[in-house]
C-alpha cells in the first residue's frame, strides 16, 4: 500500500523535473563533456528520487531502497565533482581513483550493512541510523564538494569576464545548497525531504547556468527573493499579530464571523504595510544598487551641464572627471571624429599613454564594429572576434597597451560621432551590466553634445580660417608682404615668452600680434594706402580699426580673449593713445607687447609714405619712447629677443 | 591579452570558439577586409626593406590593385640572395625564429629557408589550436580542449614546420608531449615514435598529428596482432588495466582483433598531406576518428583546414594574401615561362583548379609566391557550417602530376587511391613517366608485403581498373588509345627499406630518406634495383 503524503510528493515532482532537465541537457547541441557530466549528476539525482519516492511511499524494502538512496548521492556527488573539473578544462589524473572509489563505496553501500545500519517508515516519518563507516562516504564526499567550491570562488576571482562571473556564481551558489541540503540528514531535519528539494534548486541553477548564455545578474536575483521574502515574512508576521490579538479582543465581545474580521485585518494590514513596502524596495536598492544611485546622479549633472557647452574640451573634461570619481576608472580617453570623417582623433585622455594625436582611420576595425553594431565593444569581443585581425601590428600595440576594457561608441545624428575608450576600473574588477547600461546612457546623452561642440568647433575653426585670411589681405593691401602679421605674431609671443608668460598665455600674444590688423578691413585704400599726412577725419577712422578688429573676433569663442589685445593695440604706456586713452598697467598686457613688435615693424618696414630704418635706428627710437609710448619692462624683453634673433633685425617683413 | 591557456582554465569556451574558429562565420566581406587591410600593412612594412624595395623598383603600391598589377610574382630563387645565411638585413619584420623546409632552391641547391616573425610564430600556435579544436568537435562552438592534453610527438624535429608546430603550443595550452619535447627532440625518428607510444599506453593520448601513414602502419599492426609493447612497472596502474581491459572487452564484443580505437579515446587527429584523403577511411576504422586535413606549408605556414564536418578545407584570413591562379591560365604559364598569368582573388573563385599564389603577413618575406600548389574549389559555400567561405582540395604539387599525351593528367594522389581502392596490400610505390616505342606509359613500381602472393597481372588489371573508375580521362585514354598505359613493376621485398637506409647512412635530410612516389628520377631506380639484386 502506497503511504501518499507531501513528502511522497516532493520526490515525484523531483522526478519529473529531472527527466525534464536530463532530456533538455541532452539533446542540446553540442553535447559536451560538461553536459556529459551534468548528465551523470542528473541520472544520480533522478535514480536518488526514485529512491526516496519508494522509501516514503513504503513500496517494496524499505531499507535497501533507503541503501540505494544513499549510494545515488555518491555518484551525484562525482557527477558535481566532475562537472566542476571540465568547467575549468581540469584533467586531473586522480579522476579514476574517484571514480573507482565512489562506485565502491556505492556498492558497498547498497549490498552491505556496512553504511547503512536502518531504515524504516514510521507514519509518514522516515526514520534511519548510519554505522561509523559512513565516514567513507561523507568525508571524501564533503572534500570533492569543498575542493569544487574553491575552484569556483577561485575561477570567480580570477576572472575578467563578466559573463563567466555570472556562471560561477550560479554555480557556487548551486553547489553551496546542494552542500547544505545533503548535511541535513545527518540532523533530525533529515526526516524530511529537505535534500531532494535544495537538489533540484540546485539542479535548475546549475542547468540555467549552462545552457543559457546570456544569464540574469545573481544580484537581480537575490535581490528580488530578498525582496519578496522578506516582504512576505513581515507581512505575514504583521497580519498573524494583528489578526491574534484582535480575534482574541473581538470573540469575546461579538459573534461577528471569523472570515469578516479576517478580511477586514487582512485590508488594514495591507493599508499598514504599504509604506513598509516602499521603504523596503527603497532599503534593499540602496543595499544592492548604490553604484546605481551614483550613476544616476552623475548622468542627471552630466545631461544638465554638458547640453549647454561648446566647448569640446570642457565637456569631455566634465565627462572625465564624473566618470573618474564616480565609478572609478583608472584610464579614459575620447576618440573624436575628424579630417572629413576619414579619422577619429585622440581628442582628450586621463591617465593612459596613448600617444598624441593619436588616430584611428575609419576603415580601424575598432570604428568599423562600432559604426555597424552601435553597441558596447568589450575586451573580450577585441581579443576574440575575428574581425579583430586585420588590425595591424602597430595598431594592436597601442590598443593593447592603453588597455581599455570597453569602446562605447557616441552616436548622434545616425552616425559615430567619437569613442569613449574605458580602460580598467581600480578595482580591477570588470564592469557590471549595470555600470555598462550607465556608459552607454552617458554615451547616448552626450553624444549629441559631442557632436554640436565639435560642429562648433569646425565652424570656429572655418570662421578663424577666414579671419586669417583677411588678416592676410589686409597685410598684403597694407605692407606688401603676406607674413607681416605672422612675423609679429612670432615676435610678440617670443616676447611673452621672455617676459616669463605661460604658454596658453603666449598663444594668446600669438593671436593678439596675427589679428592686431583686422580691423583694417573697413579702411578705404585712399586712408590706408595714402602718402601725405591724414585729415583728423582719416585719422578718426584709421584709429577706429582697432575697435573693429576687436568687434571681428570677440563673437568667435576661441579667440574672444584676444579681442582686448587688438583694441589695446594702440594705447600709449603714458596714456595718450587711442582708443580708449589707457594708461600703463590698464593696457592689457598682450596689446603693451604687440604696441612695440608693430612699432619695431613699422619702423624698420618700407612705408608709402617713407623708406624703411635700420635696426639700430629703430632701436634708438624704441629706447628714446620708453616708458612714455612703450611699457619699459616690455621693450626691454623685446630688444632681448631681438638680439637673440639677427635675422630679424633687417625689418620683420625679411 | 588574455591567453588561451586562461580562457581554457576560466572556462570560457565561447571566447575559445570564437578566438581560434570563428573566422568560419566570416562572410566574404569581412573576410576580403582582413585580408586587403593585412596586405597594406605588409606593403607598408615591405616598402622599407630591401626585399620590398626590389620587388616594388621605387612604386610602392598604395592600393590592393595596384599591388596585383605592379608587383611581380616570385619563386623561391628570387630570395636566395637575400636569406642566405640567415641574413635578416632584406626582411620587412624581424625574424623571430628561422624555418627550413626539405625543398632545395634550384639556384643554390641548398635548403629553402623562411624566416618567420614573432607574430607569424604565435599565429602558428593560434591555427595549431584552431586545428586541435576542430579535430576534437562534431559541432559549432563545442570545445572539447582540456589544459595538458597529452599529444603522441610524431612530426619532424625544428627547424622543420611541423617540429615547430609542437613548440608554437606548448605554451598555449601546457601540453604533454608523448615522449617529451626535449627529449623526443633528441631521438630517431622511428624510436621517438615507439617511446611515444609506449607513453601513449602507459598515460593515454588525447591527439594525434603527423604524417596519416604512420596512424595506418600502427592500425595494420594491431590488425594482424603483430603489435608489441613490452610491459613495463609503469603500466602496472589502473588507468592502464582500465584501457586495456576495456580494450579487449571492445575487441571481443565486436569479435575481431583489438584496434588502437579500443585503447585510446582520441579526441582530434590532425594531418597534412597528399596520403590523408587516401587514408582518411583507414584512419576512421583503425582510430575511431577522421583525420583532420590542414594544409601547410614552409613558406606560408599553417593556411587551411578543414572544418568539423571534414568536407573542404577553408583557408585562413589572417596569415597570407591569397590570389589564385586558374588553371587555364596556370597551364599558359608553364608552357610559357615569361607569361604572367592572371589571377583572382578569394571572393572571384568558381569551381575548379587553381594553383595558389600567396603574400606573407605580419612581416614575412614572401610576396605574390608561387609555391607549386594546386587545389581544386569544391564548394563556394557550405550549409553545414553555415558560411559563404569556398572549400579546396589538395589537388596537387605541380611536380607531382603526370600528364599522359595531354589526354590525361594523374596526380600523386588518384594512384595511390586507385592502389589504395584495388586492395592491393603493399609495402611502397613509386611511379614513372616513360616512353615505350614512343608511346607515353605509366610506369609503376611497388613493393609488396612478404604475404602478398604476386599475380602481377591480377594486380596490374585491379589497379588500372581503380584509374578508370576514378578518371574518366584515364578511361577515355585507353579507349582512343586503344591501350592501357600502366605497366607495372614488382620491386622484390626489402628494396626500398634497404634503400632508405643507405638514405640514412648517407646522411641524408628527413625528408629525403623515402623515394618519391612520382618521377624517381634515374639514379633512385637505379639504387632499388641494385638492392633488388
Amino acid at each position: 500500500m502506497i503511504h501518499w503524503s507531501i513528502y511522497t510528493i516532493i520526490p515525484l515532482v523531483s522526478i519529473v523535473l529531472y527527466a525534464v532537465l536530463f532530456g533538455i541537457v541532452i539533446t542540446s547541441k553540442p553535447f559536451t563533456y560538461q553536459r556529459r557530466w551534468f548528465s551523470v549528476y542528473l541520472i544520480a539525482m533522478f535514480g536518488w528520487s526514485i529512491s526516496a519516492f519508494l522509501v516514503l511511499s513504503g513500496i517494496g524494502n524499505i531499507l535497501f531502497w533507503f541503501r540505494m538512496m544513499t549510494s545515488w548521492v555518491i555518484i551525484s556527488l562525482l557527477g558535481i565533482f566532475g562537472f566542476v573539473q571540465t568547467v575549468f578544462s581540469k584533467r586531473r589524473e586522480w579522476t579514476i581513483y574517484v571514480i573507482l572509489y565512489s562506485i565502491t563505496i556505492a556498492l558497498l553501500t547498497t549490498f552491505t550493512d556496512q553504511v547503512v545500519g536502518s531504515a524504516a517508515l514510521i507514519g509518514n516519518i522516515l526514520e534511519y541510523s548510519f554505522h561509523p563507516l559512513m565516514i567513507l562516504l561523507v568525508g571524501p564526499g564533503y572534500f570533492l564538494m569543498l575542493y569544487s567550491l574553491v575552484l569556483l570562488v577561485r575561477g570567480t576571482r580570477q576572472t575578467d569576464n563578466l559573463r563567466q562571473r555570472e556562471r560561477f556564481h550560479y554555480l557556487s551558489l548551486a553547489l553551496i545548497i546542494i552542500t547544505l541540503g545533503t548535511a541535513l540528514n545527518f540532523t533530525p531535519l533529515g526526516q524530511y525531504p529537505i535534500d531532494i528539494a535544495s537538489n533540484g534548486l540546485a539542479a535548475i541553477l546549475i542547468a540555467y547556468a549552462i545552457l543559457r548564455y546570456q544569464l540574469l545578474e545573481i544580484r537581480v536575483v537575490v535581490r528580488i527573493g530578498l525582496f519578496y521574502s522578506i516582504a512576505t515574512a513581515i507581512a505575514g508576521v504583521l497580519y498573524f499579530v494583528i489578526i491574534s490579538q484582535v480575534l482574541r479582543l473581538f470573540e469575546s465581545y461579538t459573534k461577528t464571523p471569523i472570515f469578516i474580521i479576517s478580511a477586514l485585518i487582512a485590508l488594514l494590514t495591507a493599508i499598514i504595510f504599504a509604506p513598509i513596502y516602499t521603504k523596503l524596495q527603497t532599503w534593499i536598492d540602496r543595499v544592492f544598487y548604490r553604484e546605481r544611485y551614483n550613476g544616476a546622479l552623475m548622468l542627471q549633472r552630466l545631461s544638465g551641464t554638458t547640453a549647454t557647452l561648446l566647448d569640446l574640451e570642457k565637456i569631455t573634461d566634465i565627462i572625465i572627471d564624473e566618470l573618474s570619481n564616480t565609478i572609478h576608472i583608472e584610464q579614459i580617453a575620447f576618440f573624436i571624429r575628424r579630417h572629413n570623417n576619414e579619422q577619429y582623433e585622440l581628442f582628450n585622455q586621463q591617465g593612459s599613454i596613448l600617444p598624441l594625436r593619436m588616430r584611428l582611420h575609419a576603415d580601424n576595425p575598432v570604428v568599423k564594429w562600432l559604426s555597424t553594431h552601435r553597441e558596447i565593444l568589450t575586451k573580450h569581443d577585441f581579443e576574440t572576434l575575428p574581425i579583430f585581425r586585420s588590425l595591424w601590428g602597430k595598431e594592436r600595440e597601442v590598443l593593447e597597451a592603453f588597455k581599455a576594457s570597453l569602446y562605447i561608441p557616441l552616436i548622434a545624428k545616425d552616425s559615430l560621432v567619437g569613442i569613449l575608450a574605458i580602460g580598467e576600473s581600480r578595482s580591477g574588477r570588470p564592469y557590471s551590466k549595470d555600470e555598462q547600461a550607465m556608459l552607454t546612457t552617458l554615451a547616448n546623452q552626450t553624444a549629441v553634445a559631442i557632436e554640436n561642440a565639435r560642429l562648433y568647433e569646425e565652424l570656429e575653426d572655418t570662421f578663424m580660417q577666414t579671419v586669417i585670411s583677411l588678416a592676410n589681405a589686409i597685410d598684403i593691401r597694407d605692407t606688401y608682404t603676406r607674413n607681416h602679421s605672422q612675423e609679429i605674431a612670432k615676435l610678440a609671443a617670443d616676447t611673452a615668452r621672455e617676459l616669463g608668460l605661460s604658454e596658453d598665455e603666449v598663444d594668446s600674444v600669438y593671436w593678439g600680434g596675427l589679428l592686431h590688423d583686422i580691423g583694417k578691413i573697413g579702411i578705404p585704400d585712399s586712408i590706408l594706402l595714402k602718402p601725405g599726412p591724414l585729415t583728423d577725419e582719416e585719422r578718426k577712422k584709421m584709429q577706429y580699426h582697432t575697435i573693429a578688429g576687436a568687434q571681428i573676433i570677440s563673437p568667435i569663442q576661441k579667440l574672444s580673449h584676444v579681442a582686448p589685445f587688438v583694441r589695446s593695440s594702440h594705447e600709449r604706456y603714458d596714456g595718450k593713445g587711442y582708443p580708449d586713452g589707457l594708461k600703463g598697467e590698464e593696457i592689457p598686457l598682450g596689446a603693451r607687447i604687440i604696441a612695440v613688435v608693430d612699432a619695431y615693424s613699422a619702423i624698420t618696414d618700407d612705408r608709402v609714405y617713407r623708406k624703411a630704418r635700420s635696426h639700430e635706428e629703430a632701436v634708438k627710437e624704441l629706447e628714446r619712447c620708453s616708458g612714455t609710448q612703450f611699457d619699459t619692462k616690455v621693450l626691454q624683453a623685446f630688444l632681448r629677443v631681438i638680439e637673440k634673433n639677427p635675422e630679424k633685425q633687417q625689418g620683420i617683413k625679411h | 591579452m588574455n591567453s588561451t591557456l586562461k580562457l581554457l582554465q576560466e572556462g570560457r569556451n565561447k571566447e575559445i570558439w570564437t578566438r581560434h574558429c570563428g573566422f568560419l562565420d566570416l562572410s566574404q566581406k569581412e573576410y576580403m577586409d582582413i585580408q586587403k587591410r593585412l596586405l597594406m600593412e605588409q606593403i607598408e612594412l615591405l616598402s622599407k626593406s630591401k626585399i620590398g624595395q626590389a620587388l616594388f623598383k621605387g612604386k610602392t603600391p598604395a592600393s590592393v590593385e595596384e599591388f596585383r598589377k605592379n608587383v611581380p610574382m616570385t619563386r623561391y630563387d628570387f630570395y636566395y640572395p637575400f636569406l642566405k645565411d640567415k641574413n635578416e638585413d632584406g626582411c620587412p619584420g624581424k625574424p623571430y625564429i628561422w624555418v627550413r623546409t626539405s625543398g632545395r632552391s634550384s639556384e643554390s641547391g641548398e635548403f629553402k629557408l623562411a624566416p618567420y616573425t614573432k607574430e607569424m610564430f604565435e599565429k602558428l600556435g593560434d591555427y595549431m589550436i584552431t586545428g586541435m579544436l576542430l579535430a576534437s568537435s562534431s559541432h559549432k562552438g563545442e570545445v572539447n580542449l582540456t589544459v595538458n592534453e597529452r599529444v603522441l610527438l610524431a612530426t619532424a624535429p625544428p627547424p622543420y614546420l611541423s617540429g615547430l608546430l609542437s613548440h608554437s603550443i606548448r605554451n598555449h595550452l601546457n601540453v604533454r608531449f608523448l615522449p617529451p619535447l626535449e627529449e623526443g627532440e633528441q631521438m630517431e625518428f622511428g624510436e621517438r615514435i615507439a617511446k611515444g607510444f609506449r607513453m601513449a599506453i602507459e598515460q593515454g593520448m588525447d591527439y594525434f598529428y603527423g604524417i596519416s601513414s604512420i596512424l595506418v602502419r600502427i592500425g595494420e599492426q594491431f590488425e594482424g596482432s603483430s603489435a608489441t609493447a613490452k610491459p613495463s612497472v609503469k603500466m602496472l596502474n589502473l588507468a592502464v588495466l582500465w584501457r586495456l581491459l576495456r580494450a579487449v572487452a571492445t575487441a571481443k564484443l565486436h569479435n575481431r582483433d583489438i584496434l588502437p580505437r579500443d585503447i585510446w579515446k582520441l579526441k582530434g587527429i590532425m594531418t597534412g598531406g597528399t596520403d590523408t584523403s587516401v587514408y582518411r577511411q583507414k584512419i576512421e576504422h583503425y582510430w575511431g576518428k577522421q583525420p583532420l586535413e590542414v594544409y601547410a606549408s614552409t613558406e606560408g605556414s599553417t593556411m587551411a583546414t578543414q572544418a568539423w564536418n571534414y568536407k573542404g578545407m577553408i583557408f585562413v584570413p589572417d596569415n597570407a594574401f591569397l590570389e589564385f591562379i586558374p588553371y587555364e591560365e596556370h597551364l599558359k604559364s608553364m608552357k610559357e615561362p615569361d607569361y604572367t598569368p592572371k589571377t583572382v582573388l578569394y571572393d572571384e573563385l568558381e569551381l575548379g583548379i587553381y594553383e595558389i599564389v600567396f603574400t606573407n603577413f605580419h612581416g614575412g618575406v614572401f610576396v605574390r609566391y608561387r609555391i607549386g600548389d594546386l587545389f581544386k574549389v569544391t564548394a563556394l559555400s557550405d550549409d553545414e557550417l553555415g558560411n559563404e567561405l569556398p572549400q579546396f582540395q589538395f589537388y596537387s604539387s605541380v611536380r607531382n602530376i603526370i600528364d599522359l599525351g595531354g589526354l590525361v593528367r594523374l596526380t600523386e594522389r588518384d594512384i595511390w587511391q586507385a592502389i589504395e581502392n584495388a586492395g592491393v596490400r603493399y609495402q611502397e610505390w613509386a611511379v614513372r613517366k616513360e616512353y615505350d616505342s614512343s608511346e607515353p606509359i605509366l610506369h609503376l613500381y611497388i613493393e609488396l608485403k612478404p604475404s602478398v602472393e604476386i599475380k602481377k597481372e591480377e594486380i596490374q588489371k585491379s589497379i588500372s581498373e581503380e584509374l578508370s573508375k576514378l578518371l574518366d580521362e584515364y578511361q577515355d585514354f585507353k579507349e582512343i588509345t586503344g591501350r592501357d598505359p600502366l605497366k607495372l613493376s614488382i620491386i622484390p621485398n626489402g628494396a626500398f627499406q634497404a634503400y632508405m637506409k643507405s638514405q640514412q647512412d648517407l646522411g641524408a635530410d628527413l625528408a629525403h630518406i623515402k623515394p618519391p612516389h612520382i618521377q624517381p628520377n634515374d639514379k633512385t631506380l637505379e639504387k632499388l634495383n641494385r638492392f633488388q639484386k
